[in-house]
């Protein structure tokens, strides 16, 4: 499976988990287009960073960090499941 | 020769803010909303002229309605509220309370982590046979810190002060403590101006958040993201870390209390590090985050509400501002 692959299926996972916890619906059955930043609060998206954080660690044996809160811009990189791969790869 | 945790109370200033008061303050905010996530709906505060220092006071009178106050040979104050830059309002507290001259006595400038640092230094001072009985108290006004108008930080910070008595005993209870520091993070809770880098500037410019809360750099700014970020990542481990230090499992730890930072981060955590939500204290619906007292509260609190008993083994942790973390387990 190429590297994005992979990525795509670590934010999946950890959006179906988030999805279970935070009682998301359309995080229970989240795809490449799932749209994030609309349906969380500023908490969540860092349980998700960290869950994204260690999944990757997991798979690519390799640290991390997917939240930049001092970028002013940073949520714009959760606006959905592709962009956020995007962002992923590009670290 | 040990030490132990035998007395404890706490007390709460008088001034109650309510969120029903805060909704009126900031009508174009969902207040509700905030309230379930953080866990908190009132929360007590300082009135202009009552200081950290007085609420010391306060919560050591209390204390010493059980326990005899010329026992104590020693006295720590943890603040980062206090009255003067010197002296401590530990040795002013000295006199407000009418304690032997023979007591040692000084301040630690330590936030949510501060109760841990502060029994690491009781129990070390016992050890060493420098001191018998340590009066340590936590006494904080972050209200005094925060802008009128940044809702966030009101919302989840409440004043209060906290006093135990660690005493020398015959048997260890307060067991091996794990502690660290990050100072990467420290901008990501601060007061920037007031010190001896930036003095206090009248003409401070006001900054506007994302979730439009204002603040100046007077005030108190926190970067809730980045400090739940540390959290996540930093607090399961050192969890870890204090069982293996002090050879214990998770199935031997009877009850835990962490820092009351807020419900969602407490909840988090319990999850993170796979508890059982009975054994997890989680209340600060009506004191909100009390800074370096929440700890003591949570503990006198579990052990009124029968949560924790005689015997029971608790593991305490503290975390935050610095970045600084501590965590320990004590026998009741």
């Amino acid at each position: 499976m190429e590297r994005k692959e992979k990525i795509k299926e670590i934010v999946i996972n950890s959006l179906k988990k988030l999805g279970k916890e935070e009682m998301i619906d359309g995080f229970i059955n989240a795809n490449k287009d799932t749209k994030i930043q609309e349906s969380v609060d500023s908490m969540a998206i860092v349980v998700l960073s960290v869950d994204i954080e260690e999944g990757y660690k997991d798979v690519f044996d390799k640290e991390i960090k997917v939240l930049n809160d001092q970028d002013p811009n940073f949520l714009t990189n959760f606006r959905d499941v592709s962009t956020l791969v995007e962002y992923i790869n590009k670290l | 020769m040990g030490s132990q945790i035998n007395f404890i109370d706490y007390y709460l200033p008088k001034k109650i803010v309510s969120n029903e008061e805060l909704q009126t303050q900031f009508p174009d905010r969902d207040i509700s909303k905030m309230a379930n996530k953080i866990g908190v709906y009132k929360r007590h505060v300082v009135d202009k002229e009552e200081t950290a220092l007085d609420l010391a006071e306060k919560s050591c009178n209390n204390l010493f309605k059980t326990y005899d106050k010329d026992k104590i040979d020693f006295v720590i104050l943890c603040t980062q509220s206090p009255d003067y830059y010197l002296p401590t309002s530990a040795c002013l507290l000295q006199q407000r309370l009418g304690l032997s001259k023979n007591v040692g006595a000084f301040d630690v400038n330590q936030g949510c982590s501060g109760f841990i640092y502060g029994l690491t230094i009781a129990k070390g001072l016992i050890s060493a046979s420098i001191a018998k009985n340590v009066l340590l108290v936590m006494s904080e006004t972050y209200s005094k810190h925060i802008n009128s108008s940044d809702l966030g930080n009101r919302m989840i910070f409440g004043d209060a002060s906290s006093a135990i008595v660690v005493e020398h005993g015959e048997s260890e209870k307060i067991g091996n403590f794990v502690i660290g520091t990050d100072g990467e993070g420290a901008d990501n809770l601060i007061v920037r101006n007031g010190g001896m880098k930036c003095r206090f500037d009248i003409n401070a410019e006001t900054i506007v958040s994302r979730n439009m809360d204002e603040q100046t750099n007077n005030d108190l700014y926190m970067n809730g993201s980045e400090i739940f970020y540390f959290v996540g990542k930093q607090i399961p481990q050192v969890v870890e870390n204090t069982l293996l230090k002090n050879n214990l499992a998770k199935k031997d730890i009877d009850y835990y209390i962490f820092h009351q930072a807020n419900e969602y981060m407490i909840d988090f955590l319990a999850k993170k590090l796979k508890l059982n939500k009975n054994q997890f204290y989680n209340n600060i619906e009506d004191i909100g985050n009390t800074v370096s007292s929440t700890i003591p509260i949570a503990l006198l609190r579990s052990i009124s509400e029968g949560l924790v008993k005689q015997g029971d083994k608790v593991m305490l942790c503290g975390f935050g501002v610095g970045y600084s973390w501590g965590a320990v387990i004590i026998e009741i």
